[in-house]
């Protein structure tokens, strides 16, 4: 997209005030939504972004510019003007390597591009997922759906000589229910995606099912009672259960925090930190997972890394920079929501790895306590870990079985806390989708997990 | 490429493909920022950004494409893409393009360059080393972040009309970490205004103030909220004034005005002029002129907020909120009261005062009104803030809150502005909160 001697000659500009890496990142971005609200399409919007971001190291010192004009003139002044924020007193300039280009394996193999789709062809998906949840049940009395699609290929280049590209392809279909009853709403979701094409909801989910999910869950929230506030033992059910382990700890394991010595995790390597049952693995390598890439925004391939191997802590997720600080090796884990962010260390797909428990014995293990069948969004203060995550669909447990359903409930305690007290791992994991976000903005991000117990947690209700 | 040259081009390819009504909205940001966490710094950034959202409209459908971009065959592109998207929409909701408001209210830009790196960089040194200093209990993790951005936004339209206003702030945000043996408690504070004003924030203090939390009794309690949780309220519940959920059912309002729905205590104010906002405005994406209005009166209602498409469905009139295809608000604030904090808490007498909320997004429900949230704060006795306490969750009802809010200290503040829109509130006191502890 943009001239390999003009990109060289951004390095040079970048490394001529004494920094010691330099790093060019170019990004085109496709993006494209439909809505429906009210049993219509009400919005259609596509949009084409491109930028430019230059990035310097100076020790573990960083400096930063973006800019979305990629013309000469644009291009140099902002490796100009990052150049002067590198702050040096013996000026030592080094000379970039020569740029080699490399070619990746692609393990998201994509057969119908939604860029290139129609907007019929994406209408048919999202109607069928709509209708299936307006007419799911007469207690619906409204129903929001949104597919997306995004279609993002970078370039990214460094001063070590690396030059390499990756085009990364997603799409999501996305349907909010609301039940109505005695003047009350409730609501229900349900919120697929992957690293795929098309055929993601033509020949792998049916999207029928989506918007029935959605409903099922609104239907199910209406006529449940409030859940009781106490601290009890608590089943939480895989796919986005996951998310409890992806805020309470993963973010704790995230270099961002631990080499500032602002996470919970920080220079615990190799202690034992969690239940001797738990084992959580980020893989940014699994084909057309929702968190999956060929590279990271830094260039790197993807890799699987075990986060926490039965209970022992044994790696953090690193980019470049922070490795420098923590000195060690980054692990393909830098991500950035686009050019205007600075890449920093991020999950891609984590999860609690399955364990050897029975689900029915789980359930059965529990005398009083709550089933969470469905986990919805939260947040985590990475320096004390505390967190705090919604319960969207719940369920009483009364003498080890499931019994009448609750609303309103939410899990409160803190990351260092519950790892080790997940003390039973289902056999089944699942993934859930969510959008992740921090520093480096908003990235796509898998959860997963087996149905877990936690012996013990703070349950936030009325 | 500047914006007139590129209003000529899209001038010249609608008039090519017989397109009649359309808009550019042109926004461009220049940005600057250093993060600092312990003595280092961590990271400084300098961003120029810029992007256009072309609409266009036929048979009063409304199709969209973002871009920034400039070549010609990319122009052609979009406006071909947007032109097919409105042949696909099928909403009741009709849009159109605004020939112009009779008035816009005259506000001075603030034109002059963005703040240097050097002395943004300089500054956020300062209040960090200040921050650190402060208390040996105080941990090199606590960061400070000091960021300064000038926006440019324009409109044009088929129909003639050019509206522009330059926005340009600064601010600062440090978020403090205080340790004692094992009690780890955070701080954080933030001022928005020049550099040079700002001396000191209240993070450390906020830290420091926490530790030594115990936990608290369930039970039902008289409650002051700190405006910061107030505001976290307001920013998560205001959808249900936006006039297109009440009619799609999400809202359980009512459309129209006059309905009681708060008590006498609560005035809620949208001022696109508030006098301390940095981002004050004239116009919305509509080419509407913006005003202030009261959306809650003495606890009645009295204005839901639309833009044109919305009102036209709902039968009133714009009242200037439309942000790209949303309903956006300014500064959305709670009319202050006449008491100082320490003479609500003196009213008070005993109770709690909850200084800190965390997790609106799983614990709260814009739809229904519910939330549960885990929260942080201190006893209140005898009308002073005593023992800081802390693992309980508040629950309730927005709906129900606005009718139980029994006064506000004249202590009003506002959040960080998202865009054009902040949240403002000074602490709330209100009766029988229900709260889950140990």
């Amino acid at each position: 997209m943009i001239d390999k001697n003009l990109i060289n000659e951004v390095i040079k500009v970048g490394l001529s005030t004494g920094a010691d890496f330099a790093e060019v990142f170019i990004e085109r971005k496709k993006y494209s939504a439909i809505n429906m609200l009210d049993n219509r399409v009400s919005n259609i919007s596509d949009s084409l972004i491109c930028g430019l971001g230059l990035r310097l190291y100076k020790g573990i010192e960083s400096v930063y510019s973006s800019t979305s004009d990629l013309s000469r003139t644009s291009i140099i002044r902002t490796a100009e003007q990052t150049a002067r924020m590198i702050k040096t007193k013996n000026l030592e300039v080094i000379n970039p390597a020569s740029l080699h280009e490399r070619i990746n394996l692609n393990i998201n193999k994509i057969k119908t591009v939604p860029s290139s789709a129609s907007n019929k062809e994406k209408l048919e998906i999202l109607k069928t997922a709509y209708f299936a949840a307006k007419n799911y049940d007469s207690i619906i009395s409204q129903v929001s759906g949104t597919f997306i699609d995004e279609d993002r290929t970078f370039w990214v280049a460094n001063s070590n000589g690396l030059y390499t590209s990756d085009r990364q392809i997603r799409c999501r279909l996305m349907i909010e229910s609301v039940a109505s009853k005695n003047g009350e709403n409730q609501t229900g979701g349900a919120r697929p995606g992957a690293r795929k094409g098309l055929e993601l909801f033509t020949e792998d989910i049916d999207p029928v099912e989506v918007g029935k999910e959605a409903s099922r869950i609104a239907k199910i929230n209406v006529n449940s009672d409030y859940l009781k506030a106490g601290v009890m033992p608590v089943a939480i059910e895989n796919g986005f259960g996951g998310v409890i382990f992806h805020e309470s700890c993963g973010h704790s394991l995230e270099a961002t925090s631990v080499a500032i010595g602002a996470s919970q995790m920080a220079g615990k390597l190799g202690q034992k930190i969690a239940n001797s049952k738990l084992t959580a693995i980020d893989d940014g390598t699994i084909a057309n997972a929702w968190g999956s890439y060929n590279i990271d925004d830094e260039g790197r391939p993807a890799q699987k890394n075990v986060l926490i191997d039965k209970g022992i802590l044994k790696s953090y997720m690193v980019d470049t920079l922070n490795a420098r600080k923590m000195k060690c090796e980054p692990t393909g884990n830098a991500r950035r929501e686009s050019f205007y962010y600075e890449p920093t260390s991020r999950m891609t797909n984590t999860y609690i790895a399955p364990g050897n428990d029975e689900d029915k014995d789980i359930i059965s293990s529990i005398e009083e306590g709550l089933y969470c069948a469905k986990m919805g969004g939260g947040s985590v203060n990475p320096v004390t870990g505390a967190f705090n995550f919604a319960v969207l669909e719940g369920y009483k447990i009364h003498h080890g079985e499931i019994g009448e359903s609750v609303r309103g409930a939410s899990l409160i305690g803190t990351g260092s806390q519950i790892i080790q007290d997940i003390d039973m791992v289902g056999k089944y994991m699942k993934f859930g989708q969510g959008m992740c976000g921090s520093s480096s903005g908003m990235v796509p991000a898998n959860v997963g997990q087996p149905l877990v117990r936690v012996k013990k947690i703070t349950v936030g209700g009325r | 490429m500047n914006f007139t040259s590129l209003k000529n081009k899209i001038d010249k390819i609608c008039k090519k493909k017989g397109i009649e009504d359309y808009q550019i909205s042109y926004s461009s940001s220049e940005d600057a920022s250093c993060k600092i966490s312990g003595h280092t710094v961590d990271s400084s950034t300098v961003n120029t950004d810029m992007s256009f959202t072309f609409s266009c409209i036929s048979e009063g459908k409304r199709g969209v494409y973002v871009c920034n971009v400039f070549d010609d065959a990319t122009l052609e592109n979009m406006v071909a893409k947007a032109y097919e998207n409105t042949q696909c929409i099928d909403s009741e909701e009709k849009f159109e393009i605004f020939e112009g408001s009779k008035e816009y209210k005259h506000l001075e830009d603030n034109n002059t360059p963005l703040e240097k790196v050097d002395k943004i960089i300089e500054k956020t040194k300062e209040i960090q080393e200040k921050n650190l200093a402060k208390d040996p209990r105080i941990q090199e993790s606590s960061e400070t972040s000091t960021f300064a951005v000038k926006s440019d936004y324009k409109i044009a339209n088929s129909k003639g009309l050019f509206l522009e206003k330059v926005l340009r702030y600064e601010g600062l945000y440090s978020e403090v970490v205080a340790k004692d043996k094992e009690d780890v408690t955070v701080g954080v504070d933030f001022k928005i205004a020049p550099l040079d004003e700002i001396k000191n924030l209240k993070a450390v203090e906020k830290a420091l103030n926490r530790q030594n939390a115990t936990q608290l009794e369930t039970g039902t309690y008289d409650v002051v909220f700190d405006t910061d949780c107030v505001r976290q309220i307001l920013a998560t519940f205001c959808p249900i004034f936006i006039g297109k959920n009440v009619y799609m059912g999400l809202s359980l309002l009512k459309a129209g005005k006059g309905e009681k729905i708060a008590n006498k205590a609560v005035t809620l104010i949208d001022d696109p002029f508030e006098t301390t906002s940095p981002v004050k405005i004239h116009f919305d994406t509509d080419g509407v002129a913006t005003y202030c209005k009261e959306i809650i009166k003495d606890g009645i209602q009295e204005n839901l907020v639309y833009n044109l498409s919305t009102a036209k469905k709902a039968g009133v009139t714009t009242t200037g909120n439309s942000s790209g295809s949303e309903v956006t608000f300014y500064s959305l604030y709670f009319k202050p009261g006449e008491k100082t904090k320490e003479e609500l808490l003196e009213e008070v007498g005993r109770g709690i005062y909850i200084s800190e909320m965390k997790g609106f997004h799983a614990g709260a429900n814009a739809q229904t009104g519910d939330f549960s949230i885990d929260s942080e704060g201190f006893k209140i006795e005898n009308g002073k803030l005593v023992q800081p306490v802390k693992g309980f969750t508040v629950s309730g009802n927005f709906y129900k809150l606005l009718r139980d809010i029994e006064a506000f200290s004249s202590d009003l503040e506002f959040s960080f502005p998202s865009g054009l829109t902040r949240f403002g509130s000074a602490e709330a006191y209100v009766r029988n909160m229900s709260i889950a502890g140990k």
